[in-house]
């Protein structure tokens, strides 16, 4: 029997992929790993419940949204547009990491990860949480409560949640328009 | 001469009329049908030896379900209940002497489950199931009343209605039953089993399945001679058949069907919507025997026999058109990572879709909505849980979802009628319009 393929075309952090033929039932992280040998989206579960596999989808209107890419073949994607783990960061011309986002940097100050295993995924949750606080500031009183919920499906088998939550209401608090009183 | 005696029978028609419409509205059609000997009050003797089997009757009746907010105190009522006439609020039925129903006598409980009538002569609007809970006997009402007076009171007030509710309508509720409500008996059968007539017993009285599972009349009454036939639409999914017959067709066997009621989680797909509140808080808790009783009668054919069941639909040979193939890679790319390639399932995570109930449905508003609007996350007896699913009406275009809906029906229900944008659009508006 041979393997049902269809051609995929999508942006991955700012670049095109494809045209290229993809097999039916292909979960999006094989597809990261093993076509692009982008291999810094985590494989956890494997059943849409560790969240440690979320990447970023910027939809058509410019708004990112959070998604998983082990429950999600790769021609879900097709013609859309993502940002994994390795397209957060700047890059100089050499390809060289010259920037961390600022969420990225916060982990590092706190010491958020330790084996480091769900960090994409916080990556991906925590950024998407403060750009939907860029368009809709919180109260400070809520702020805590609302990184909870933002971050509540991720989760961290070392469990340093709350270093995660401080360094994420860290930015949030610096991050200009992000929270009002 | 000819025109004064039409005129007087006119005159005389229209008295005897209003006399008759008078009488309806007073009530003079509902006399009090409770047993005798029930204006005695229980002794604590009789109370104390009631308790179990009035806290397993509850259970059955899932008293606890409409009368307390999942939230909120038990018993204290506060849940809508939306009709096309206004939202009617379940009342508090702790035994609080001020909000709740401390002040009943055992006489005036059994009037309310027995006649749907409060103190006061207060007519209780339908949403209160009485006209099942009608049959249920003396003694069995005696338990209950001993168990609900045994819970901790609440001082909690009750929740205005609203519409029409809030007008003195409660007098034309009398009118209503006239028509609705009649004087049902504990269903017997020659030669029934004791099995099968507890299962009857609960599942036509306390149990009220057919207040969601019957459909209504156009005033709302349960039309008992389609009994559990199903079909209206509760909290915008359509309840199912639970006749024995489709019952069988669908795959269940007495022993399967009981083991749904106690868990929530079947070959056929797992409780949602309401039915979880009903798994959740009343069969999951009941006593096994009780809950094989209901399955055994819901199993029973016409003729007395136990239902047996029958293989699943084969896939239709239009599951195969290149038209339905969209919809195939659909499910492929979107659902087959956690629903199975061949709809399987995952224990513990995601239903299968290959003999799921909301696949086989003659309608397909269960599969839609739940497509669009997923599932949140379920608990289930034994730390049994299904994962929450994303709900897909951003993520998916109308006409995108409506080719999967098609693939499945034609693939696990036997389904072959292609499902449209517009039906998809019906349930939900649906963000992404363009299809790639
Ligand atoms: S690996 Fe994707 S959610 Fe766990
Ligand atoms: S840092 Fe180890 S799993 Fe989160």
């Amino acid at each position: 029997m041979s393997i049902e393929k269809r051609s995929l075309t999508l942006t991955i952090n700012g670049q095109k992929v494809g045209p290229v033929d993809t097999p039916v039932g292909m979960p999006m992280i094989d597809f990261l790993h093993d076509y692009l040998d982008l291999t810094g989206t985590r494989f956890g579960c494997g059943q849409g419940i560790c969240h440690a596999c979320t990447v970023m989808e910027i939809q058509p209107d410019g708004v990112p949204i959070e998604t998983r890419t082990c429950i999600f073949d790769a021609h879900f994607f097709n013609g859309k547009t993502l940002i994994t783990i390795e397209g957060q960061a700047k890059r100089d011309a050499q390809g060289e990491v010259s920037a961390l986002t600022p969420i990225q940097q916060a982990f590092i100050e706190h010491f958020s990860f330790q084996c480091g295993y769900c960090t994409p995924g916080f990556v991906t949750a925590a950024t998407v949480f403060v750009e939907s606080l860029k368009r809709q500031p919180v109260k400070r009183a809520d702020l805590q409560s609302r990184i909870e919920t933002a971050l509540n499906d991720h989760i961290c088998r070392c469990t340093g949640y709350v270093r995660y939550y401080q360094a994420v209401q860290d930015v949030a608090l610096k991050t200009p328009g992000c929270v009002i009183d | 001469m000819k025109r004064t005696r039409l005129r007087n029978g006119l005159v005389g028609f229209l008295v005897v009329a209003v006399v008759l419409a008078l009488a309806v509205l007073l009530g003079l059609f509902r006399p009090s049908t409770v047993a005798p000997g029930v204006q005695e009050p229980l002794t604590d003797a009789q109370t104390r030896e009631l308790l179990p089997r009035g806290r397993e009757l509850a259970l059955a009746g899932n008293c606890m379900g409409c009368h307390s907010l999942p939230q909120g105190p038990g018993g204290a009522g506060g849940v809508p209940i939306d009709t096309p006439f206004g939202t009617l609020y379940s009342s508090n039925i702790t035994p609080d002497k001020t909000y709740g129903i401390g002040k009943y006598t055992r006489e005036d409980f059994h009037r309310v489950l027995r006649d749907g009538i409060a103190p006061g002569n207060r007519n209780l609007y339908p949403g209160m199931p009485f006209v099942f809970t009608h049959i249920t006997r003396p003694e069995d009402i005696d338990a209950l009343y001993a168990y609900i007076m045994s819970l901790p009171s609440v001082a909690e007030p009750n929740v205005a209605n609203t519409g029409v509710f809030r007008l003195p309508v409660r007098p034309f509720m009398n009118f209503w039953a006239l028509i609705n409500f009649p004087d049902r008996q504990p269903p017997a059968r020659e030669g029934a089993s004791e099995q099968w007539l507890r299962g009857a017993y609960l599942v036509e009285g306390l149990g009220h399945c057919g207040a969601c599972h019957t459909p209504r009349n156009v005033t709302m009454g349960v039309s008992f001679a389609r009994s559990l036939e199903g079909g209206d639409v509760v909290d915008g999914l359509v309840v199912p058949d639970i006749t024995a017959n489709t019952l069988a067709k669908r795959g269940f066997s007495t022993a399967s069907l009981s083991e749904y009621l106690r868990s929530g989680i079947s070959a056929q797909g797992t409780a949602f919507g309401s039915m979880y509140t009903v798994t959740h808080f009343s069969t999951s808790a009941m006593q096994a025997t009780d809950v094989e009783a209901i399955a055994s009668y819901l199993m029973t054919g016409k003729d007395g026999q136990l239902l047996t069941p029958a293989k699943g639909p084969e896939p239709l040979p239009s599951a195969s058109d290149t038209a339905l193939q969209r919809g195939r890679l659909s499910y492929m790319s979107a659902c087959a990572g956690c629903h199975g390639t061949e709809g399987e399932g995952i224990p513990n995570v995601a239903p299968p879709m290959n003999g799921n109930i909301a696949v086989i449905m003659a309608s397909p508003v269960n599969l839609l909505t739940v497509i669009l609007q997923g599932v949140p996350t379920q608990t289930f007896t034994g730390n049994q849980r299904m994962y929450a699913m994303p709900g897909f009406a951003d993520r998916m275009s109308a006409e995108e979802v409506a080719g999967l809906a098609s693939w499945m029906r034609a693939q696990w229900g036997g389904q072959g009628k292609i499902i449209t944008a517009e039906q998809v659009e019906a349930i939900a508006p649906v963000k992404k319009t363009k299809t790639d």
